[in-house]
């Protein structure tokens, strides 16, 4: 079964990197990218694969914390899964971001591109929390692997485990907030954060059933755990209708009516009810994060289907890849769990290594803030806990890590990690080319030529982030960053005439940056031409 | 809300709370249990509640962690832990909720963040088995309630 499961990955993977290729290729015009929100399929499946993620850790660390026993045959299961999925969540919104080699701008590296990170956004949070989620969840597999071999590792098992119980929370509510704290007024609530995150464990408890039962058998704990969440969710599905009126049958279908198929112990005995179930959910899950994302009827492209492929795919094939590898290298990891001591790291060293971290992510941000005074502390909070946590959950692995592998290893492998480090530092502080007109555009003419639709391809990707799809502007992108271009009317265009606006387009005006050496002089006519049929349309 | 309606709203928090933990359910009747009471609350605050206030977007939410931080007292074992979390957990919806509507030009007050915090850091060092510590406790959590 595991080694069918991981050549299906395999062969998704095919379909999968076709679709990244192709998605990189053209950029932002080549999914269903909602120009009202300006967040597109990519989007969703973040959102998807980064609530499946949840579960690994809720599984093993939470219930480590609050002493549930049953928790121990599942936890390796439950850890890989979270690594595995980071890493498939982690790929889209680089995808999404579009020009891929320009992300680390969201590094918040002080200041040293004249280009400040927003510590006002949700985003640059985004990036710190899952970052440094990714970043423990490893270091927390590690420490389980290592623990089987030398037990007395159980303690720094459970100081990270206290360590990620908070932070794993925190990566999904702040996801939540992406949505909170923008102005889109179906985005709004207050209660978002706490629905996101009973969101996610729902899902990804969904997972580990699955992964559960294809590898070593039930999880009846799991199906009980299924059955409550599908109750919570409800409860947040009422409110969300209470509050904004919208509901979605389908996902009330998937998510709620047919989990409770687990009420009748016959059917629940039966093993593809089960998985009927398990699907049923991560069905759900994806539907409720693509409604919520999506407002308008967007056409799909050939990417929002490969999106698909690529998450299944890449999952299936790290997870599985994973598992087939433990198997042959340390098969006891599916025997046993670590051992259980109640033996906790000395309060005295706890709390140096706290109030440490807590002092140097203060500093950290204190030496971002000089850039950015206006940004009130509040908004600094969310940035403030992941990097805490990084020092805080680090110093634990070094600590226990550190009296059990030879010395000569150690500083080898610490000495590779500092300059790795370093050099990124000398990356960031050198920073990419960041003139716009070097880099070749995306989108080449030569490539537009050959497509049906070509001007609309380069409207889509080059104009409508301000212009919006229709030409009437994007409210959200207007609200947040940009004064408002005029409205588009036929008068007002055949009123200054083609030759001009193009001359617009090529070389700016007030608050337009020049297109100048990104489009060439047809290209940008092309683009008048067509916001004069968006003018006729719109008439 | 009106004063009055924020009363109301803590005495239906209240009135489950000393029942949730007595009989050991399955996990699965445990889950419905507390979403009931969730959907309960949400139903009060959706009829009783003033729409224009933001706040009431997560106040339901709000009686629900009051609600189990009252719960916890009627614990036995590892009661000093579950009040923690219990706490931890209305703080969290304060504290993420209020940030949500900074972004739509609400004032934050932190005030009864702050006491939830020194709940969660302080009480660890109290007797938490006596009747009158717990009866002290409550009333604490009651004053956050009704300083809001
Ligand atoms: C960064 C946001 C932004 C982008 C991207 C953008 N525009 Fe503009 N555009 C504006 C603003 C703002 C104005 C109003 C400028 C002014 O008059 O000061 C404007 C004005 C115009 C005008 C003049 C309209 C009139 O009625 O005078 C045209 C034509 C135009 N844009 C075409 C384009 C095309 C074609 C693209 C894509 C290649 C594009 N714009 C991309 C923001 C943008």
């Amino acid at each position: 079964m595991v080694k069918i499961l991981f050549a299906i990955g395999i062969l998704l993977l095919f379909p999968g990197c076709w679709t990244l290729y192709h998605a990189f290729s053209i950029g932002p015009a080549s999914w269903a990218l909602d120009q009202t929100v300006f967040w597109g399929t990519p989007i969703v499946n973040f959102v998807f694969w980064i609530g499946l993620a949840h579960a690994g850790t809720f599984l093993s660390a939470i219930l480590l914390l609050l002493g549930a026993r049953f928790q121990k045959r599942i936890s390796f299961i439950a850890e890989l899964s979270t690594v595995s999925s980071i890493f498939v969540a982690g790929l889209f919104p680089l995808i999404h971001l579009g020009v891929i080699s320009r992300f680390y701008f969201l590094v918040p590296f002080f200041n040293q591109r004249d280009m400040y990170v927003n510590f006002a956004s949700p985003l640059v949070w985004d990036f710190l929390a899952i970052g440094v989620y990714a970043f423990l969840s490893i270091a927390y597999l590690i420490v389980h692997i290592v623990s089987l071999k030398h037990p007395s590792l159980s303690k720094t098992r459970r100081a990270m485990a206290w360590v990620l119980f908070p932070l794993v929370l925190w990566v999904h509510t702040i996801v939540s907030l992406d949505f909170a704290v923008s102005t889109v007024p179906l985005w709004r609530g207050g209660f978002l954060p706490i629905y996101f995150i009973a969101g996610a464990i729902f899902s990804g408890l969904a997972l580990v059933m699955l992964l559960l039962e294809s590898t070593q058998g039930r999880g009846k704990k799991l199906e009980e755990m299924l059955l409550a969440g599908s109750w919570l969710l409800l409860a947040f599905w009422i409110w969300e209708f209470l509050q904004k009126g919208v509901w979605h049958p389908e996902v009330i279908f998937f998510g709620f009516l047919v989990v409770q198929s687990f009420w009748i112990t016959r059917l629940r005995e039966k093993k593809i009810v089960r998985l009927i179930v398990g699907v049923s959910v991560l069905v759900a899950m994806w539907w409720e994060r693509f409604a919520l994302i999506m407002h308008s009827d967007i056409k799909w492209l050939w990417s929002d289907w490969g999106w698909f492929a690529l998450g299944a795919g890449l999952f299936l094939f790290i997870f599985f890849g994973l598992y087939l590898l433990f198997q042959k290298i340390f098969p006891e990891l599916f025997l046993v769990a670590p051992q259980e001591s109640r033996k906790n790291t000395p309060q005295r060293q706890v709390i140096l290594i706290v109030v440490f971290s807590f002092m140097l992510a203060s500093f950290y941000l204190f030496l971002n803030h000089q850039y950015d005074p206006g940004v009130p502390w509040v908004q600094w909070v969310p940035a403030f806990f992941p990097i805490a946590a990084l020092i805080a959950g680090l110093s634990f692995f070094v600590l226990g890590i550190y009296p059990l592998v030879p010395k000569k290893y150690f500083f080898f492998f610490s000495g590779l990690v500092v300059i790795f480090v370093g050099f990124a530092a000398g990356a960031f502080y050198a920073g990419g080319n960041t003139d716009l007109s070097f880099q070749s555009s995306p989108v080449s003419a030569e490539f537009i030529s050959k497509k049906e639709r070509p001007t609309s391809y380069l409207w889509n990707s080059r104009c409508v982030s301000c212009h919006g799809s229709d030409g009437l502007g994007n409210r959200k992108f207007i609200y947040e960053f940009y004064p408002e271009p005029q409205d588009l009317t036929l008068e007002r265009l055949v009123l200054q005439g083609e030759d001009s606006l193009t001359r617009v387009v090529l070389e700016g005006r007030a608050y337009m940056n020049p297109f100048e050496g990104r489009l060439s002089e047809p290209e940008a006519r092309a683009l008048i031409r067509y916001m004069h049929q968006l003018a006729e349309d719109k008439e | 809300m009106t004063p009055l309606m924020n009363s109301l709203a803590c005495l239906l928090a209240l009135l489950p709370a000393p029942f949730l933990w007595t009989t050991r359910r399955p996990l699965a009747r445990q889950g419905v249990l507390l979403s009931l009471i969730l959907v309960s609350f949400m139903l009060f605050v959706f009829l009783a509640g003033d729409s224009n206030d933001a706040t009431m977007e997560f106040y339901p939410l709000e009686m629900w962690a009051f609600c189990l931080c009252v719960s916890t007292l009627t614990l036995s074992k590892r009661k000093v832990f579950f009040m923690s979390l219990a706490q931890g957990l209305w703080l969290w919806i304060l504290f993420f909720g209020s940030l949500s509507l900074f972004y739509r030009g609400l004032e934050i007050s932190f005030l009864s963040m702050t006491l939830l915090a020194v709940g969660i850091l302080s009480f660890r060092f109290l007797k938490t088995n006596s009747r009158e510590t717990s009866f002290a406790i409550l009333i604490y959590w009651v004053g956050i309630w009704m300083l809001f």
